[in-house]
This record gives structure tokens, sequence and C-alpha cells, in this order.
């Protein structure tokens, strides 16, 4: 037989109290780590705001509508692919310096030099590295430290490609920022983006504004296994049409494996057109 | 007991949201792009007893409504009738639906007395199986292509549910007349497809900038004559499209020029330097009275309005730097609202308003040559949408604001060069030129009615 013995009041006081510290330091901490991650995120935001701006105001356009177009249709294809990596963007990533005095010499060539894409990005990825040493030691272990990792590089590269246009969003709920972008939203996104050259239809369907969900399947190595009308239009033929394009834009880049799983098992949701 | 409940309640939250990424991730593929609509157009019966003339302007009305519905390349797919004649004669819908036709415009021709042919043009919608309409008209060989345009016309409204560019006209200036001592430059009128070109004026001098009114009744245009003495002055002229009357407006010291119609027809604006500095001014053509609209030290020209006549587009010099860029205003009143819409460019000249005030087409100093660009009206897509194509300039919008067409110039050797009247879609794709051996053509203006 246990005896409930009887401690102080005092006792107990003490230690409510440090239960409440131990919460409160964990909704702290919590919290901070939070903030902290989307910090990072939250900066590279910034840039590709400012990058946009600044490729619209400086000078004319030298590329044509036509070119534009072509442009980003072939842009969507080859920056989804996997590997496929925009010449321009591979060298304009910069071997890390931390010696800023060389690299203020290595910007005074880069003045002299017609200005183009590539140097535009290479300003872009300078600029990240002198912001190095503030960040912290975790971020350095990071393959990430060497200028703007891939992917937002080819974000960046799409956004400057596409210049003064504005483009229509692709996100279903304000998700804030992209920091919120997890793995599988991401690769749902490269999908889309494979799927949108495909997806025609013909004028008497465009008027009608409707709208269709479609199921995808896609296994490891990206093929697509499966794909099932999710919510229907009601209208067959746009049905068909959706499901056409699916089809004609696979097979997709294979998901990394943490995503795998979840691409087997139909996890993707395409909205035609949301 | 509350203050538990609430940590509990802002841990669970945050773990919440921590979790967030579970089950299904939607997203969207955005609008599809349209589909050209497939379109053919048939031979239906020709009579058997049509002579050669007979036959012959029923195969040119024949080219003729396929080759203006080929205009809208963005919306068809023109199609050669071979391999649809035998399932359209038959009607046969559904061998028409498996080749993806979407219209079929089937037309049956009859012989008319006086040597004319009649035409019963029937339009049907393959995917629906129904017959959108019927049109008829009768012509011969001198009023075919008129004819040919209405028809064109009655058929994109019935599929468009919108006008046509199909009877619309270009004016233009063509040196063709020009001879070896004296530089002749006249104004012609041609249908927007190039052909019929009718010459407008005969003053054996050189017609600049002319301007088209609202209704297409009355066209505007500067002379500088060609005799020398020293009243030489580049005076201002209305002519009646229909009496072809020219008549003096404004012969004001300095310019006179740059003139175009406000869409009441009453009204015109033009560039005027009589007190000094080039403004825009405002002018009744049954009074003479004149109101300035622009007042600023800073010179401003080329005026172009949208078709209510509420927003004027123009140039100016008043950004400080030399360089003239692109403002809007609204005309009714003095300097009223003003801004500034174009922040780029070397030297930017001939703004033009779409019709429905949505766009402005101009022509820009680029790489050593003049090329077209395009914004919105609030300033924002800007676009290029001419390269390595000559030197561009003067575009003027179409009546239904989907095509744009304008000069092109084109050097062959150290002494010769040759400009042509050409036209693209507002997306800068190039459907071709419209003018060919009529002397060097500049300046089109493109009717809106």
């Amino acid at each position: 037989m246990s005896v409930i013995k009887l401690r102080p009041f005092s006792f107990y006081t003490k230690k409510s109290a440090a239960i409440h510290g131990v919460i409160v330091l964990v909704m702290v901490g919590l919290s901070y780590w939070q903030w902290e991650k989307g910090e990072e995120q939250r900066k590279v935001n910034i840039k590709l705001v400012q990058s946009a701006v600044r490729v619209d105001v400086v000078s004319m356009p030298k590329l044509t509508f036509q070119e534009l177009k072509a442009l980003q249709k072939a842009g969507v294809t080859a920056g989804s692919a996997p590997k496929a990596e925009p010449e321009p963007v591979a060298k304009a990533q910069p071997a890390p310096v931390p010696d800023t005095g060389r690299e203020f010499i290595k910007k005074d060539e880069n003045a002299q030099k017609k200005p183009s894409f590539a140097d535009l990005m290479k300003k872009y990825s300078k600029a990240k590295v002198e912001e190095k040493p503030v960040n912290k030691k975790k971020v350095a272990t990071k393959p990430k430290d060497q200028g703007f990792d891939s992917k937002t590089l080819s974000k960046l590269q799409g956004l400057i490609n596409r210049g003064n246009k504005v483009s229509n969003g692709q996100a279903l709920v304000g998700t804030g920022d992209s920091a919120n972008l997890t793995e599988l939203q991401a690769y749902a996104t490269q999908v889309s983006n494979l799927v949108r050259p495909h997806w025609k239809l013909p004028s008497y369907l465009v008027d009608k504004e409707l709208q269709c969900r479609i199921k995808i399947f896609i296994d490891e190595r990206g093929k697509l296994v499966r794909s099932e009308i999710f919510e229907s239009s009601g209208e067959s033929e746009y049905d068909t049409r959706a499901l056409k394009a699916v089809k004609q834009a696979s097979p997709f880049p294979a998901p990394e494996n943490l995503i795998s799983g979840r691409t087997v098992r139909g996890d993707i949701l395409l909205g035609f057109p949301l | 007991m509350k203050i538990w409940l609430l940590l509990f309640g802002l841990i669970s939250f945050n773990t919440l949201t921590l979790a967030q990424d579970d089950g299904l991730t939607i997203v969207a593929v955005g609008e599809a792009e349209v589909e050209k609509d497939k379109m053919v157009f048939v031979p239906g019966n020709i009579p058997s007893n049509a002579n050669t003339s007979q036959k012959k302007i029923i195969n040119e009305m024949q080219s003729l409504l396929q080759n203006d519905f080929s205009f809208y390349k963005q919306y068809f797919d023109v199609m050669t009738p071979e391999g649809y004649s035998k399932a359209a004669k038959d009607k046969d819908f559904s061998d028409l639906k498996k080749k993806n036709l979407r219209f079929l415009i089937l037309s049956n021709y009859e012989l008319a007395p006086g040597g004319q042919v009649s035409v019963e043009g029937s339009v049907y919608d393959i995917s629906s199986e129904e017959k959108l309409a019927t049109v008829r008209d009768t012509f011969s060989a001198n009023n075919l292509r008129a004819k040919g345009h209405d028809i064109s016309d009655q058929i994109y409204r019935k599929i468009k549910n919108s006008e046509s560019i199909f009877k619309s006209k270009i004016i233009f200036v063509s040196d063709r007349d020009t001879t070896r001592s004296k530089q002749i430059k006249e104004l012609y009128m041609m249908d927007f497809d190039g052909r019929n070109a009718t010459r407008l004026t005969f003053h054996q001098g050189t017609v600049i900038s002319p301007a088209l009114s609202f209704d297409g009744k009355k066209v505007l245009y500067s002379l500088i004559k060609n005799n020398r003495n020293k009243n030489r002055n580049v005076n201002l002229y209305v002519m009646d499209l229909n009496t072809k009357k020219p008549r003096v407006i404004s012969s004001r010291k300095g310019i006179n020029s740059g003139a175009v119609f406000m869409p009441d027809g009453e009204n015109i604006a033009l560039t005027m330097s009589h007190q000094g500095n080039a403004e825009i001014y405002a002018l009744n053509l049954k009074s003479g009275a004149t109101r300035r609209i622009t007042k600023h030290f800073a010179p401003d020209v080329d005026p172009s309005f949208n078709k209510d006549g509420s927003k004027m587009v123009f140039l100016s010099g008043r950004s400080g730097s030399k360089k003239p860029m692109i403002y809007i205003a609204d005309p009714r009143s003095q300097e009223k609202d003003v801004k500034r819409r174009g922040f780029v460019g070397d030297y930017n000249a001939t703004p033009r308003f779409s019709p429905d005030g949505q766009e402005v087409a101009f022509s820009s100093w680029m790489d050593g040559k003049f090329d077209i660009f395009r914004i919105d009206e609030n300033g924002a897509n800007l676009y290029r949408l001419t390269k390595d194509f000559g030197s561009n300039e003067d575009p003027t919008y179409s009546n239904d604001g989907q095509f744009i067409a304008f000069s092109s110039q084109r050097v062959l050797s150290r002494t010769k060069a040759v400009q042509n009247i050409y036209i693209m879609t507002r997306e800068g794709e190039i459907l071709g030129q419209v003018t060919d051996n009529f002397g060097n053509c500049s300046t089109p203006r493109w009717s809106k009615f």
C-alpha cells in the first residue's frame, strides 16, 4: 500500500512553476525556430521580387512577345526536367569567396561588360555570398551555401525569363510565403508546370467556366501509373482533354524518395483550371 | 485551469501548423490554351452552264472568303477543301467531327441575270451539328471584293459575335508618282488586305501624317507644297471622302501637323507651335475655335484617342530628359489627369491607342532602327513586337483591336531602300505584307469602323 505523502504547499508551487517554465521555453523555442526558418525564405522572396522589378524598369525589352512565349514554353519543359539546368545559371554560380576585397574587384569587371542575363544572375548570387558570414553554422553545412540552390536559381531564371509579364499564381490557398511549400507541393507544382503546355481546349469549351480535378499516381521513377477524375466538370469532352494533357505530359521527373510514397498513393490533385 | 487550457491550445495549434502537409496536395494547372478552330470553305453546287468569266469569279469569291479568315490566325485554322468536300456535301457531320473540324461554310452558287452570280453560304457548327446562319448575296466581277468582304463579315459575326476587320480600310502615303525632279507623296486608301488602292489627293506635293475619322467619312492630312516661296508652310487639310474636295483648316505659322480626329468627328486634335512651343490643341472643324489640351514648357506632340474620347495618349519631353516619353491624359480639359506611362526607350514615337483604350502601340529606337512595342494603358506589360524585320514605324490598330499595321523599311543597297505596309497580330505574329510594288508606302492608318 502506498501512502500519499503530503508535501508542503511550496513544493507544488515550485513544481508547477517549473512545468510552466518548460512549456513557455519550448513554445518560445518553437516559434523562434519557425521564424528563423521563414527568415531565410523571406530574404529569398525579397530578392525574387527585386530581380523581377529591376528587369522591368531598366530598359526596353530585347526579346519579342513571340520569343518570350516560345521561351516560356521551352523554359518550363527544360527547367523542370531532372538535371536540365539552363546554361547561364550554371555559369553564374560563383565559388564561395569569403574575401570581400576580391569580390569587389570582380564586380568592377562585371560593370564594364554589357549587362546580360548571366551577369544579372551573377549579381544576385554575389549578394547572397556577401550575406553568408551573418548566417549560422547550421546553414554552412548545407549545400545551400553555394550561392542559391538550384531550385531557387531555376525559379529566378524563370522569373527573369518572364521579365515584364504578370504571371498567374499557382497555389490554391494563400500559404503566405513559399517557405511553407513542402517537398510534395514543390513537386506537384513542377508537375503542373509540365502539364500546362499540353492543356488545350477548343474555343466552345473555354467560355463555359468549367472545372475538373484529376488525381494522379506517379511511381518512384516518375512514370504516370494512373490518372483518374476526382471531380468531373460535367462535360465529358472537358474531362477527356484534361486527362489527355496529363498523359501527354508524362513521364514526369522522378520524385524524391521522401515523397515517392505519397505520389504513388495519388496525393497529388491537378486542378483544371483550379 | 484556464491558463492550462490556453497553453495546451497554443501547443496543439503549433503542432497543427507543423503537421499541415498531410493529405491531398492540390495544384492549379491554370487556364487552358485556346485551340484554334479548324474551319473549311467548301464550294457546293457550281452551275454547269456557267461561262468562263462566271466560273472565274466563283473561284475568286471562294478564295477571298478563305483568305479573309486566314487573317485571324489566332482563332482559325483554315483548311483546304480537299478531303472535306464529300463529307461536307453529304452533310456527314460525324465524319467531319472525326477530322476535328469545327466550322463548315458550304456555298452554293447560281447564275443570276446580267452575268451576275448569286451565292448562298451556309455556316455550320460541327461540334453542335447546327446551322448557325445562311448568308445570301448577288455579285458581279465589279463588286466582287466588296460583296465578298461583306459576306465574310456576316459569317464572322455569327461565329465570333464581334466585329471583323473584313470591311475596314487603310489609308497610307505612297511616293509612287515621284519623278526625278520632284518628290511627290500622295494619300491613298485600300482595303485591309491591300487590294483596291485608290488615290485620294492630287496636290503634287508631300502629304504627311494623315488621319481618318472614327466614322471613316473624312481624312485629315498635312501638306508640304512643292512650289518654293517665302510663305511655304506646313498646312493642315481636311477632305470629305464623298466629295473628295480638300479644304485648308489651319495655316498658322509653324507646325500644323500630327492631327487626329477626336471620336465625335467634330473636333480634331493637333500639334501647333504658333505660340512658340509645340503643344496639343483641340480644334473645332466647323467654327475653327481652338482649345489648348496641354500646357507645359516641354513640347507635347502626337496625340491619339481611344474610341470614347475619354483618354488621350501623347508624347512629351516633360520628364526632363531629352527623351520623349509616353503620357496619358484626359483630353476633355487642360492638363487634366496627366500620367506618365513610359519610362524607358531612347526615342519613342507615334503612340497609338487600341480602339478600346486598353493598349498603346508605339515605335521606339533600338539597336539602330525603330521597332514596334506595346504597353498596357496602366503602364504594365511592356512587350516588344518586332525584331530583325527592318525599321518599323507608325503602328496602327485595326478596328477590332486584334491586329496592328505598320510600315517597315528595308535597306536594299547604299542608295536604295524600300518601305511597305505589313500586318501583324497584336501579339507580334507577322501575317505579311499588304502593299507590294506600289512605291514606298508609309504612315498607315487603319479605319475604326
